[in-house]
């Protein structure tokens, strides 16, 4: 399929040349001796195969992904000090309560929303995989527990959005990697972040908090895909595909942040003010 | 106001570390697979390679305008060198087989000027800088590659 007549010095030179040849980068007399050369070569279809071969390698190498447990261990490599003793200091002071109520309000307050406040948020059905799991159910009330309650009941009670970044890359409960939004507007701080386990699901949050009306914003990822969601209208802002769903108080927009990881906003702004932040969040 | 400067240096360093070079770690992957042909080794030696770059990176490193994508490839085939004949683990047999039975019929160098120029986007120049060889030695290397490749077969 490569064959080409000429002697092998000509031939290796026009081979490691291809590249230049095609984007046409090459001097003009290193390109005219391409253009002979090609044609002693006797092989018209050449640029075209090596072409397509080269995308043929660049495909199959795709085929070789790092894992997101890797991914994680990876970013882990990468620990400031100041959050590890932030991270600390948290996590001892935690300890005690954290063990004992924290846990167990959180499992009764689940046992209530899964008896009686299905019509919390969701329009219509539930997932169609992972039916314990409601993401709109659980996260909309946690997102309302967690408005009216102090921030002690973040894990990581911080402003600095390093930290946070931080906090999720170096937490063993996370199976994912979870994108802190960046360059979100001014106007909104980070109040710190949690990883929420529900046993069947670990999600975490970030919660902000805005600097003049004091109004609450969540972001929440979890493992997780979008299509398992029930059907909502779908909005799509700068190549943002985002899903839009609302209760009495808040709008939730949903979309797929990364491959198996689906992002939930919540706030009491419309939906696509939640999808502008998200946008500018996401975007690198 | 010594404590507070310092957290901001190392903050700089984190983003710089997680948002400019983890995301070639994929890249990196593929590139110590085509060294190592196998998933395992090029794992360890992945790791290896981030480990040893988060821990050497500073404030000033980071302000500097360096090509990441070229420094963490010239941190494996140096990874690589220095771990040389450690092809241990099993090969793949499922995952990019004809591109590892490509690679395998090709010299070392062959390989990796290959990978460079055609896969990574590197320049003649930037790959060559990266094996640490002169260009026109990474063209006789690249060569070599680009004609095996022509005669490689990605059907199944």
């Amino acid at each position: 399929m490569g064959q080409v007549a000429g002697d092998s010095t000509s031939v290796g030179i026009l081979f490691s040349h291809l590249g230049e040849y095609l984007d046409e980068e090459l001097a003009p007399e290193m390109k005219a001796k391409m253009d002979q050369w090609l044609q002693e070569a006797g092989n018209q279809n050449l640029l075209d195969q090596f072409v397509q071969k080269r995308g043929q390698l660049q495909i199959k190498l795709q085929e070789l992904t790092l894992s997101e447990s890797v991914l994680l261990e990876l970013r882990g490599f990468a620990q400031d000090r100041s959050v590890q003793a932030t991270q600390e200091v948290v996590h001892i002071e935690q300890f005690g309560r954290r063990e004992g109520s924290s846990q167990f309000v959180r499992k009764m307050v689940l046992g209530v929303i899964a008896l009686g406040l299905g019509l919390f948020l969701v329009w219509r059905f539930a997932p169609r995989s992972g039916p314990t799991f409601k993401p709109l159910e659980y996260l909309g009330f946690e997102a309302l527990m967690l408005e009216e309650s102090k921030e002690e009941r973040l894990n990581l009670p911080t402003n600095e959005i390093n930290e946070i970044r931080q906090f999720f890359s170096s937490n063993p409960d996370l199976s994912f990697a979870f994108k802190v939004l960046k360059d979100i507007p001014d106007s909104w701080e980070p109040d710190g972040a949690s990883v929420i386990d529900y046993e069947i699901e670990k999600v975490g949050v970030v919660q902000y908090h805005h600097k003049e009306t004091s109004e609450k914003l969540f972001h929440f990822s979890y493992k997780g895909e979008l299509s398992d969601l029930p059907k909502a209208e779908t909005g799509n802002m700068r190549s943002l595909v985002f899903q839009t769903y609302s209760s009495d108080s808040l709008n939730l927009i949903a979309w797929q942040s990364a491959p198996s990881v689906t992002s939930i906003l919540v706030g009491r702004r419309s939906a696509p003010e939640l999808a502008e932040i998200a946008v500018l969040g996401s975007t690198k | 106001m010594a404590t507070q400067s310092k957290k901001m240096m190392d903050d700089s360093v984190m983003e710089y570390y997680h948002e400019q070079l983890v995301v070639h770690a994929d890249l990196v992957y593929r590139f110590a697979f085509c060294l190592t042909l196998s998933l395992d080794t090029s794992l360890g030696l992945v790791k290896r390679i981030f480990e040893k770059t988060a821990s050497q990176l500073t404030p000033t490193t980071v302000k500097q305008e360096i090509n990441t994508k070229g420094l963490l490839l010239a941190e494996s085939w140096i990874a690589f060198q220095e771990g040389k004949s450690k092809k241990s683990g099993v090969p793949s047999l499922t995952l990019a087989k004809h591109a590892a039975k490509m690679f395998e019929s090709l010299a070392l160098e062959a390989r990796a000027a290959l990978f460079l120029v055609d896969v990574a986007g590197l320049t003649v120049k930037d790959s060559a800088k990266t094996l640490g060889i002169q260009e026109n030695q990474l063209r006789a290397h690249l060569g070599h590659g680009r004609k095996t490749l022509l005669n490689t077969s990605f059907e199944a």
